[in-house]
């Protein structure tokens, strides 16, 4: 991959980022109502003046352009403005919910691979097999199912009719590991606080299993399609005839080439996660990212949903730009 | 979405019986196909129940849907004990009849699946057919635009677009139909671009077609097939948005009952009433189901190659 092609695709970027912050300040700006008020919202000692004053000094008096320059000069030096409600930074805000969000995140993604690439692989390789059946059956179920309600009957059976696991929250209050990275299990490993670790694991169970289903669904169909494609390849035969087993040709040859449209799905479709996230979060009452948005909008804290977008969205073009990336990375003869 | 479609008609080369039988012939040639795929027929004929509950909601629902009764709150399921055939699916948190809810559910789910895809599909198949047809800088444009859109993960978009607009119907179809235009508009352009080659557009623009004219009456008739396969599939993904909207409190507002929200109050009364969240949830994964086969079905009719 060269350097040319690297720089080129990452100045495609600019413009798409330039728009992202564009429709996320609009989306504030149209927003009926005058924050101001959201703010002072209860406090009876506010007089007209101070209301005035106020938005002058937030600089909502001035017009869209000069108000949206100095939104992106914020965000070029990482302000992302103050909360309406919590009266605190954004940036703090958001970075507090953000390990939450990463944890369940990867963990779904990892979830939905280890689910997803053995049925997708078996599924090809015993085509029309009463297993490829299942597996494909299994997908389209995957794929037509509600994440939030997926969530609650994991839940009403786990939770509450089994009671083996816990249906909320992301570990019993008082257990939380010392902190370095906030990401629970990364620091309990790290501090060697097996208690905590435990007790992670047993809370991320359902949410990720929940958020991974559809992942799963779709990286599923994706693997059978290029494993078959894969299958009948000549350098396959080849590594039969030089008498290599069948797992051997299958994991070698044949898995080594067919994941690359699923790395590329994969990547694709953390846009997927991204906004299932949100449901899963609300659904196990996660505090993440996802959460944090829904309470926001309960709230009318429109600055934290307007950053959160941002960040939803920004992350979504970059692992689109890394997806790119790895695809012609993995596959040279691709230059997209 | 792949390229040429096998039913496809050569504008202009026949008279108007012959392209009449011709086209009831295709059409026949696609049913038969069609019927062959067991599990798309049967996702088919989950659609139209779905549809006839909707419509026929107010003759066949046992009973008025925001009927609250507090002294019948949270009775169970008939096989139940406690349960019975009144309200044979239970009762919800209010007492209001959860199979009447669903039923009167259907209409919510239906309409906004419709109306979001109809307008999304118009929408998106003119800029498809103007980015694909003229290219350059009125491309370039709509391209960005829709690059932009794409950059926003959906429901994320919606969630924002929810939140500055306000809750309610309305709002909610507009919220959807700012993203959905998108995939209508990059198949159609990407069809639009492989037949502006071929040669009856150009035999077209020779005999002096002007460019509305090979646009709507030459090329869009020979896109028609992927357009209704990749509407059909996104109204799937449109009910589960609309759904997960209504969950969060976003979409459709009470009392007017809808499979989103009362999954989200059978969250919010778990330990009390199991039955709550979990019909309603599955009315949505078998309608979803219903569409995602009778699409899959579809497609694979339209166009065999598409199959695998």
């Amino acid at each position: 991959m060269s350097a040319a092609y690297i720089i080129n695709r990452f100045l495609q970027l600019i413009p798409v980022v330039f728009g992202v912050t564009l429709v996320v300040f609009a989306l504030m700006y149209l927003t009926p109502g005058d924050p101001v008020e959201v703010i002072f919202a209860g406090e009876s000692g506010a007089t007209a003046e101070d209301l005035e004053r106020y938005r002058r000094e937030l600089g909502l008096d001035q017009p869209f352009h000069i108000q949206y320059l100095r939104f992106v000069i914020g965000l070029l030096q990482g302000d992302l403005g103050i909360s309406l409600v919590q009266r605190q930074p954004v940036r703090d805000l958001l970075l507090s919910r953000l390990p939450a969000t990463i944890e369940l995140t990867a963990v779904a993604v990892l979830v939905s691979l280890i689910i997803a690439i053995p049925v997708g692989v078996v599924s090809a390789v015993q085509r029309y097999s009463t297993l490829d059946k299942l597996g494909t059956a299994g997908a389209l179920l995957g794929v037509s199912m509600p994440d939030f309600w997926l969530g609650l009957v994991l839940m009403l059976l786990f939770g509450i009719h089994w009671g083996v696991l816990p249906i909320s929250g992301r570990i019993p209050w008082g257990m939380e590991p010392q902190h370095i990275t906030g990401l629970y299990l990364v620091d309990s490993v790290l501090t060697g606080d097996w208690p905590a670790f435990r007790a992670a694991v047993r809370h991320l169970i359902l949410p990720a299993v929940t958020l991974g289903t559809s992942m799963a669904a779709l990286t599923m169909r994706v693997t059978r399609s290029s494993m078959l494609e894969v299958v009948h390849q000549d350098y396959m035969t080849f590594a039969r005839a030089k008498g290599l087993s069948g797992t051997q040709v299958v994991v070698r040859h044949g898995l080594r080439n067919a994941l690359i449209p699923t790395v590329t799905v994969v990547s694709l479709n953390i846009g997927v996660l991204l906004g299932g996230n949100m449901i899963v979060e609300t659904v196990f009452a996660w505090p993440g990212l996802g959460r944090l948005v829904v309470d926001s909008i309960y709230n009318r804290d429109y600055t934290v949903v307007q950053a959160a977008v941002l960040v939803y969205a920004v992350t979504y073009v970059t692992m689109n730009f890394l997806a790119d990336l790895v695809y012609t990375l993995l596959n040279p003869k691709v230059r997209l | 979405m792949a390229a040429a479609m096998p039913v496809r008609q050569q504008p202009g080369v026949t008279g108007g019986r012959r392209a009449w039988r011709r086209g009831l012939a295709s059409l026949l040639d696609f049913w038969r196909r069609f019927r062959k795929n067991r599990l798309a027929v049967v996702g088919g004929a989950v659609v139209l129940l779905v549809i006839a509950m909707g419509v026929l909601a107010p003759w066949i629902a046992p009973h008025d849907p925001t009927q609250a009764d507090f002294f019948r709150r949270f009775r169970p399921p008939v096989w139940m004990e406690g349960g019975s055939w009144e309200h044979p699916l239970g009762t919800d948190q209010l007492g209001r009849d959860i199979l009447s809810r669903i039923i009167w559910g259907a209409r919510a789910s239906l309409t906004v699946g419709a109306i979001v895809i109809l307008i999304a599909t118009t929408v998106g198949v003119s800029m498809g057919l103007i980015s694909g047809y003229y290219g350059g800088r009125v491309d370039a444009f709509i391209q960005r635009v829709v690059d932009v859109l794409l950059s926003f993960p959906y429901l994320v978009l919606a969630i924002g677009l929810m939140a500055v607009m306000g809750p309610g119907f309305s709002n909610m179809v507009l919220a959807l139909v700012y993203k959905e235009w998108v995939t209508p508009c990059r198949v159609v352009r990407g069809e639009v671009l492989a037949a502006k080659r071929q040669e009856y557009v150009e035999a077209a623009r020779a005999v002096g077609a002007g460019d509305a004219h090979i646009m709507w009456r030459e090329i869009l008739p020979n896109v028609l097939s992927s357009v209704i396969v990749v509407a059909t599939l996104r109204v799937a993904w449109v009910i589960l948005m609309e759904a997960s909207l209504s969950f969060l409190g976003l979409g459709v507002q009470p009392p007017t009952p809808a499979w989103g929200s009362m999954v989200a109050a059978g969250r919010e009364y778990i330990f009390q009433a199991w039955w709550l969240g979990t019909f309603p949830g599955l009315a949505i994964l078998v309608t979803v189901l219903g569409i995602n086969l009778l699409g899959e079905g579809l497609r694979d009719a339209l166009d065999p190659r598409l199959g695998e």
